[in-house]
């Protein structure tokens, strides 16, 4: 799927419609926001990757 | 007042009090006084509590005065940023979009304990709308600006908090930090603020940001104030779930003996030297600060931090999708009202999958881990707040804004990290130095500041306007 289609896609799905020009802003960004993901999904994993948010059922 | 100067900071205003020397009245209608004088031009108010603060200041000078002394807080004039609630007015976050019944008529928990321990509240002070972003002059709030040059941003999102210490219109102010709206105002208008542990200090009554990268912190001209503030803020708050049960803060305070004596300092210039757009004179401040606390007795070794670029994107990323969960509703139906920066900022959230979100927090997971390795070598971690001064205001963007920032490294791993003020750059604006250690360890990064402090004098290091130059 291209930016243009995903970021609209996206914004679609939340609900949250921003006007044109602003839109255009996002999909322009959109490839640097998924290379800035990349950096993320290429961390090696550890035994450490139960996820930072802990689920206590007693709380 | 009688005769003496103005006290300069809370420590200094805390012995006077108590000496006889200055009344909270006469505090705190100074601040008031140099808030007449330099609002206009600064924008950091948003709500004076005049009448309130000069019947809390009267209460603290009886009270004194009885032999009732609450500490070192007590008859203090101090500014709250405007996304913390408390009694006196309802929360805006600097915005046009916000509920007037939140909270209303009730305080955080953190105001009431600075309430309990006798601090005068001067009123409610301008933030970037919801902690992000920048001023839009399209909305009806003022447009926040550095006391040492008005054409520049006084940085964010604790705008009103630290261009206000610094102008002396309070002693010290409360602010937030998700990713170093502390520790950039701090280090843009020359004075300290304390990003402390991760749950350290209670955060409910706080609109949020990121939840998980939320902090409450103080906001002083002096590392030494620092501890006073934080020694009452720090402790458990059932109404915060994000905190450890039983956590408990320390009498930071006694833990400043100015002698920094087998502490190990690590020096980060790797991901911190360099960088387009830095300071030229970054090096050279970094390398006298790092030969101070050599003085004050730390060993100073190089050392890198860990998945820099990578918790920097960790960061980023969870501030996104947490901001923009909170705020979608609103977004749905108000998309335009909030401002350009606001909304172009958290709108990124809709953008990330819930799988994103997730590898964000197992990167926080492994970065932590990571960093606790390096906290077995060193005691400590030094490097730049920011690679320059203050932007100017004129062509100022996000872009440009995070490309000189190092803060947002500290918030997914929940360390404490103190921003200091490291002299002036080849501008003339304040470069900050922070010292982080690992979490809890937030006497220790305090002790390291105040050592530093005694044996410098950029703290006590005034913005010209203050002596009328460009008022």
């Amino acid at each position: 799927m291209d930016a243009e289609t995903t970021v609209r896609t996206l914004f679609n799905l939340a609900g949250v419609s921003p006007p044109e020009a602003e839109m255009a802003a996002f999909i322009e960004g959109y490839p640097a926001t998924r290379a800035s993901l990349d950096l993320l999904y290429a961390v090696p994993d550890t035994p450490l990757t139960d996820g930072i948010l802990v689920f206590r059922p007693a709380d | 007042m009688t005769g003496s100067p103005q006290p300069f900071t809370i420590t200094e205003a805390a012995a006077a009090l108590r000496a006889g020397e200055v009344t909270s009245v006469e505090l705190t209608e100074a601040c008031f006084a140099a808030a007449d004088r330099f609002d206009e031009t600064l924008g950091v108010y948003i709500k004076r509590y005049d009448d309130t603060a000069l019947a809390a200041a009267a209460t603290a000078d009886a009270e004194l005065a009885a032999g009732t002394d609450k500490g070192p807080l007590h008859g203090i004039p101090i500014g709250i940023k405007d996304i913390i609630a408390c009694t006196e007015s309802e929360t805006t976050a600097n915005s046009v979009v916000y509920d007037p019944d939140w909270y209303a008529g009730a305080d955080a928990p953190v105001i009431s304990r600075l309430r309990a321990a006798g601090a005068v509240l001067t009123g409610k002070v301008t933030t970037m709308e919801y902690a992000i972003g920048l001023p839009d002059v399209t909305k009806p709030y003022p447009v926040p600006r550095n006391p040492w040059d008005p054409a520049t941003w006084p940085g964010g999102s604790s705008s009103g908090s630290g261009a206000g210490v610094a102008a002396g219109m309070f002693m010290a102010a409360l602010g937030t930090d998700t990713g170093g709206s502390i520790r950039i105002p701090a280090a843009f208008c020359g004075i300290t603020g304390m990003k402390q542990t991760y749950g350290l200090v209670p955060k409910a009554g706080c609109l949020p940001l990121g939840v998980t990268l939320d902090h409450i912190g103080p906001m002083t001209r002096s590392v030494a104030d620092a501890a006073a503030m934080l020694g009452i803020m720090a402790g458990f708050d059932p109404a915060d779930p994000s905190m450890p049960p039983g956590v408990a803060g320390e009498d930071y305070p006694t833990m400043l003996t100015g002698d920094l004596s087998g502490m190990r300092i690590g020096v980060d210039r790797a991901n911190h030297l360099g960088k387009e757009g830095a300071d030229p004179m970054l090096a050279a401040r970094l390398d006298e600060s790092v030969a101070a606390l050599a003085e004050a007795g730390a060993t100073v070794v190089d050392a890198t931090l860990p998945m820099f670029d990578e918790l920097t994107q960790a960061c980023m990323i969870t501030m996104a999708v947490e901001a923009f969960a909170f705020h979608r509703g609103w977004m749905a139906e108000r998309w335009g009202d909030y401002g350009l920066g606001m909304r172009s900022w958290v709108g990124t959230g809709a953008l990330y999958t819930a799988a994103d979100y997730a590898q964000a927090q197992k990167v926080r997971r492994i970065g932590a881990a990571k960093l606790a390795e390096l906290f077995s070598t060193v005691d400590l971690m030094a490097m730049p707040t920011c690679a320059a001064g203050s932007p100017s205001y004129d062509g100022l963007d996000m872009g440009a804004i995070v490309g000189l920032i190092y803060t947002p490294y500290w918030n997914p791993v929940g360390c404490p990290v103190l921003s200091l003020p490291m002299g002036l750059g080849a501008t003339g604006m304040p470069l900050s130095l922070s010292i982080a250690g690992p979490a809890f360890a937030d006497g220790l990064v305090l002790q390291a500041g105040d050592a530093f402090q005694r044996l410098t004098s950029h703290h006590r290091a005034t913005p010209p306007l203050l002596a009328g130059v460009g008022a």
